[in-house]
């Protein structure tokens, strides 16, 4: 055996074999939480949070409609099945409203005209909270948040609603 | 509100606001299949009714625990049972405390018992699609927060 041929020692050849598995598993350890790190933008959002409401577009008028729809809720393995609720109009600007039925105060479910000695009001019953027509909370009575709005768009005609958020005339 | 942790921290922040206790109560047995099947069907419509009808009213209304008793129990051991539960919430105050059922039975005992009792004509979950039953049992909510705004 010439020593040319051994251009590789013994130690060299350890070092590189231990610096490769090294190697291999530091990116081992390091593929999860990158792939974590950048999930948000591998997760496709084709606005899946909107949601069939089952009302045209062309039925909503000035006056405050209920409707009831449910959404599927993931939350881990439990997937169960919610019950929403919004009261929908057309305001005097021509925008299609959705207002969250849930009180600002303590959570009951409001109405449209829940209260006949309040006409043009939403109603609370648990403590006689009311809103204006515009979703603004009546000051003297407990809430003191105007009642949340749904967003929304049109598909075909129908309405679709999606998250709730704050309402914006706070 | 429910008795839950979430939902007391919240009580306590607003005792003043939850004055009315809801009750529900439900007879329970494991002997003959289909008068126990029954019993079981009804605990479900219950648990899920008595929910919707926290959620419409849960600014105001606590919901208990069910509480079940063995159906052929003697109701009169049962009113005092459920009459120390009753002085039970009176202490925080509560001031209205409300029965729900499915069961007659307690319709007899209701001047024993020192809440309200509300008895509920039942629903079956049985050949029925999940569509109807979840429109029965809203409507059914409706009618009993109507009733239970009544006692306020």
């Amino acid at each position: 055996m010439s020593d040319e041929k051994r251009d590789i020692s013994r130690r060299q050849f350890l070092n590189y074999t231990l610096t490769g598995v090294g190697g291999f598993m530091a990116a081992g350890m390091l593929i999860s939480p990158v792939r974590m790190a950048i999930d948000p933008v591998l997760k496709s959002n084709e606005g899946g949070d909107f949601a069939n409401v089952g009302l045209e577009v062309s039925e909503i008028t000035s006056e405050p409609q209920r409707v009831d729809w449910s959404i599927d809720q993931v939350d881990g393995w439990y997937e169960s099945e919610v019950n929403r609720s919004a009261w929908v109009y057309r305001n005097e600007n021509d925008e299609i409203v959705a207002f969250s039925p849930v009180c600002k105060h303590l959570g009951c479910v409001v109405s449209w005209e829940g209260n006949d000695d309040y006409p043009e009001e939403y109603f609370c019953p648990c403590h006689d909270g009311r809103y204006y027509k515009n979703g603004v909370n009546v000051p003297g009575t407990p809430p003191l948040q105007p009642l949340d709005v749904y967003e929304q768009e049109e598909r075909d005609g129908m309405l679709f609603l999606g998250n709730i958020k704050p309402h914006e005339e706070a | 509100m429910k008795w839950t942790n979430v939902d007391l921290q919240k009580y306590d922040q607003a005792k003043e606001y939850i004055d009315t206790v809801i009750v529900p109560l439900a007879p329970f047995q494991i002997g003959a299949l289909e008068a126990s099947a029954k019993n079981a069907d009804q605990y479900d419509v219950l648990t899920l009714f008595a929910r919707e009808l926290e959620k419409e009213l849960m600014g105001r209304v606590m919901l208990t625990p069910i509480y079940t008793y063995i159906t052929t129990a003697d109701k009169a051991e049962e009113a005092a049972r459920i009459n120390k539960w009753t002085s039970h919430f009176k202490e925080q105050p509560f001031k209205q405390v409300l029965y729900i059922s499915f069961d007659p039975t307690w319709r007899k005992m209701a001047n024993d018992l020192e809440g309200e009792f509300i008895w509920l004509p039942s629903i079956s979950l049985k050949d029925a699609d999940p569509a109807a039953v979840k429109g029965m049992i809203r409507d059914q909510t409706m009618q009993t927060a109507e009733l239970v705004k009544s006692f306020w």
